[in-house]
């Protein structure tokens, strides 16, 4: 570019070196455009000047600019100097625009320079990007069809396959025949499924020569980047896009300035892009996963430590891990540490010494627990465990962190706060998990088995109650009838049964036993009447008797026959001195049995 | 002779030492799971009820506890139902089933039942069947025994204490039966279901094409109210209703 203004320059410096007036102008590169179309403004002044004031350029976008250049040019004694300052504009919208002169102050003077103006058409879709290229001189336009073979962007990954959160380092490098190269517009990529870390380039603008397919090219990285894939299966690394203004020599130079200065040159804007790439991103393996690996991949030492292990309770210590080496550290969370259920934890906080560099990012990540206790005793913190994925062994790997002893003096403020809570506490729950199995010697059953209701002893058992009452019933109606049987019997007897008390009191009367033989009479004709009847002992009475018989028709002589016969008896047992006829009454029994016992056989 | 003797007896008395292979193989599972080697533990677990044909309520709590150590929450789910099933008042096994039922997807609202109803529930649920069964046998024998003293008393007093604790075991036998009526039918019936496909639609009609209602996933328990060929017609806690196709499904 700088040629560019040096050409101009001279021919404005060859035109007017005698002249030595102070020139300060304005030229645009086309004076009609389209819209988008990228176009140069160019102020130049042939003296030495500061306080460059740009013209206003809201109408466009600025691209590039404002750039500043100069070049001094001694010939045949003269001297010549220009600065000029140039922008790459675009232009938004159709119209006609007059862009307002710039000021530059020379010495203690300010000049003004001319209005340029710009006519902005539609945007042509024919136009070729390469053709319309901003180009100071109006001659060239027209790109070379070869100039992507001159020119060309490469990403280098590092890797092909990786790990889940491994590194891999990608850098795109551009390749080059020309050695000027203007970037007008640079898309850098964004890295979709990738965790991206910048790596720092040296501030180094030059174009450096490599070999590469056999010739040599001038290079340059444009960025290099580190990515920690974030999901697995095949990811893309996508291409880098750019547009850039070479400078490309003319095969024939075609005016006296051209042939003089080695030939002519054009500008021509090229489209270059980077091929994409494939990546194989690899899932960590699921056996042997340790429980507490929360993504860790890399090559790490971990190291734990606090900072006072004799502190008063409420009072705080710092519990710190620190993880260091090469892998994703910027991407390690936290430890879930259970600390011990005294110790009031608050989120860790995070420490960072990293670097990026093409190996993977290296430093450490120190992570501190703020832990305050709450209760006096002596209490162990860990141990802890630590896991990570080891990219060079292609397992997990597992670090113990050794427990470290706190010992925690009580505080009198301590003890009046448990005190004022009240009752204790009961223990805290620290987690939930399932019951433990039962170790008992199960009593087990064939699956089929039936169960033991509605099973046939199940209905024999409840069918035995019932059996049981029935049981004790029949035997209660079956004594009920031998005991009817009793008195039907001795009803049959009763004739026989008073026989037998006659004859006895016959026999007392021969003795002349009186009482006994009343008493015998008396006996035998209640015990007659009584069977006969079946009147209860208890409810026999001459009333109750004499009605009996009345309803088993006895003629009433003999009902009154019993009655004397029974006042007699009476009366001779309570009157023993009584002379009575004995034999009478006995005669008189027997008959009045006999007579009875033809109305009461039935 | 004697020597032939002798002989019997030791072979009968080593016969009663050695455990059954069902019972060896609940041993050696317990042993495996103690060891945290879970699959082993559900191998011979399963051994038992599918080879022995054996099975006891700690059986199914052993070998759910296994498989939700491997995080298997459908079949834990599935045989701590099953333990449920035969030892309904274990609180070790309802404690347990709670906890997995937390770790599957759905976790659906389930209607709630009349108060009437859950308390019959609640006492039903305090034995299994056969238990009711007993005490059934014994509250009706106990019902007779007063009825006998209401027919052989001979004061009215004691009548009347007989006759009047009669009919109060009678009803009470009565409530005990129906009890053990009820636990019978949860206990024979295989009404219950629990899903295994990871997430299922429950469609409107028993077809390929019918409209899915529903989507409930592994894990969750639904209760089939009728059959239909391979599809199967479901009723969730909710009540929501759909069919279902039997392959997706696990009989308690």
């Amino acid at each position: 570019m700088k040629r560019i203004l040096f050409i101009i320059a001279f021919v404005q410096v060859a035109f007017l070196a005698g002249a030595q007036e102070i020139k300060f102008s304005g030229v645009s590169s086309h004076s009609k455009v389209a819209v988008g179309e990228q176009f140069r403004i160019t102020y130049s002044i042939n003296s030495n000047a500061s306080g460059f004031q740009s013209p206003d350029l809201r109408d466009f976008n600025v691209l590039s600019g404002p750039n500043q250049s100069s070049s001094v040019q001694i010939m045949n004694g003269a001297f010549a100097q220009t600065l000029s300052y140039y922008y790459i504009l675009s232009a938004k919208k159709e119209g006609k625009y007059t862009i307002d002169p710039a000021v530059i102050t020379i010495g203690n003077g300010r000049i003004q320079s001319n209005s340029i103006i710009v006519e902005v058409g539609k945007s042509s879709q024919k136009s070729n990007p390469a053709a319309t290229s901003a180009n100071p001189n109006p001659t060239q336009t027209q790109a070379s069809t070869n100039t992507s073979d001159r020119i060309f962007i490469r990403a280098i990954v590092n890797k092909s396959s990786v790990f889940l959160g491994e590194s891999v380092s990608v850098t795109y490098k551009l390749y080059s025949k020309y050695n000027q190269i203007n970037f007008s517009d640079l898309k850098f990529p964004t890295f979709n499924g990738f965790y991206t870390e910048e790596i720092e380039m040296g501030k180094n603008d030059k174009l450096e020569v490599e070999e590469y397919n056999g010739s040599n090219w001038y290079t340059a990285e444009l960025k290099r980047s580190l990515l920690f894939p974030q999901k697995s299966g095949r990811l893309e690394i996508p291409a880098l896009e750019a547009t850039c203004l070479v400078r490309e020599k003319t095969q024939s130079g075609q005016n006296f300035f051209d042939q003089m200065f080695g030939g002519g040159y054009r500008d021509v804007s090229v489209k270059i892009k980077s091929q994409p790439h494939n990546l194989e991103v690899l899932a960590h393996p699921n056996n042997g996963k340790p429980a507490d690996f929360n993504g860790a991949v890399g090559a790490f030492k971990v190291e734990a430590s606090v900072d006072k292990d004799n502190i008063k309770s409420g009072d705080a210590i710092t519990y710190k891990v620190e993880v260091s080496g090469n892998g994703n550290l910027k991407l390690l969370e936290a430890p879930k540490l259970d600390f011990p259920v005294e110790f009031e934890a608050y989120d860790p906080q995070l420490k960072d010494n990293i670097r990026a560099s093409e190996s993977g990012t290296n430093g450490t990540r120190t992570f501190e627990y703020l832990l305050i206790p709450r209760a006096g005793g002596k209490y162990k913190l860990g141990p802890f465990t630590y896991s990570f994925f080891s990219t060079s062994k292609k397992a997990y790997q597992t670090i113990t962190l050794p427990s470290i002893d706190i010992s925690v003096a009580k505080t009198v403020g301590d003890q009046v706060v448990t005190n004022r809570s009240g009752t204790g506490s009961s223990p805290k729950q620290l987690a939930s998990d399932i019951k433990f199995i039962k170790l008992q010697t199960p009593d087990l059953k064939p699956i089929d088995s039936e169960p033991f209701f509605l099973s046939i002893p199940f209905y024999s058992l409840s069918a035995l109650p019932p059996l049981a009452l029935i049981l004790l019933l029949v035997v209660r109606s079956r004594n009920a009838d031998r005991s009817s049987n009793k008195s039907l019997y001795r009803q049959k007897e009763a004739g026989g049964m008073a026989q037998k008390r006659l004859k006895h009191a016959g026999e007392l009367l021969k003795t002349n036993n009186k009482d006994s033989f009343y008493e015998e009479i008396f006996r035998a004709l209640y015990g007659y009447l009584g069977d006969k009847l079946q009147i209860p002992q208890a409810q026999l009475s001459k009333e109750f008797v004499a009605e009996k018989l009345l309803i088993k028709s006895v003629p009433s002589a003999d009902i009154k026959e019993l009655e004397r016969l029974l006042s007699t008896c009476e009366f001779a047992r309570f009157a023993p001195g009584a002379e009575l006829n004995m034999s009478k009454v006995y005669d008189d029994t027997r008959a009045l049995i006999t007579s009875m016992e033809k109305y009461l056989k039935a | 002779m004697k020597k032939q003797i002798l002989l019997l007896i030791t072979l009968f008395s080593a016969f009663q030492l050695l455990a059954t292979p069902a019972q060896d193989n609940v041993i050696k599972a317990s042993e495996a799971y103690k060891k945290n080697d879970f699959a082993q533990a559900i191998l011979l677990y399963q051994q038992v009820l599918e080879e022995s044909k054996e099975h006891a309520p700690e059986v199914y709590f052993n070998l759910g506890n296994a498989y939700y150590k491997v995080t298997d929450y459908p079949n834990a789910i599935l045989n701590y139902e099953r333990a449920t099933k035969l030892a309904p008042a274990d609180e070790d096994i309802l404690f347990n089933l709670s906890l997995a039922n937390q770790k599957i997807e759905d976790h659906i609202e389930p209607v709630p039942e009349l108060f009437y109803i859950r308390w019959f529930k609640g006492i039903r649920n305090l034995g299994d069947q056969d238990v009711w069964a007993i005490l059934f046998l014994v509250v009706f024998s106990a019902a007779f025994g007063m009825l006998m003293l209401y027919f052989q008393a001979n004061s009215s007093s004691k009548k009347r204490l007989g006759f009047y604790s009669s009919l109060g075991l009678f009803v009470f036998s009565a409530f005990v039966l129906t009890l053990a009526f009820s636990m019978h039918l949860k206990q024979s019936n295989h009404n219950e279901a629990i899903v295994f496909s990871g997430s299922v639609s429950v469609k409107s009609s028993p077809v390929e094409a019918g409209t899915g209602l529903f989507v409930i996933h592994a894990g969750t328990k639904v209760k089939i109210t009728d059959e239909l060929g391979d599809w199967l017609r479901i009723r969730i806690a909710d009540g929501n209703e759909g069919w279902i196709l039997s392959s997706d499904l696990e009989r308690i």
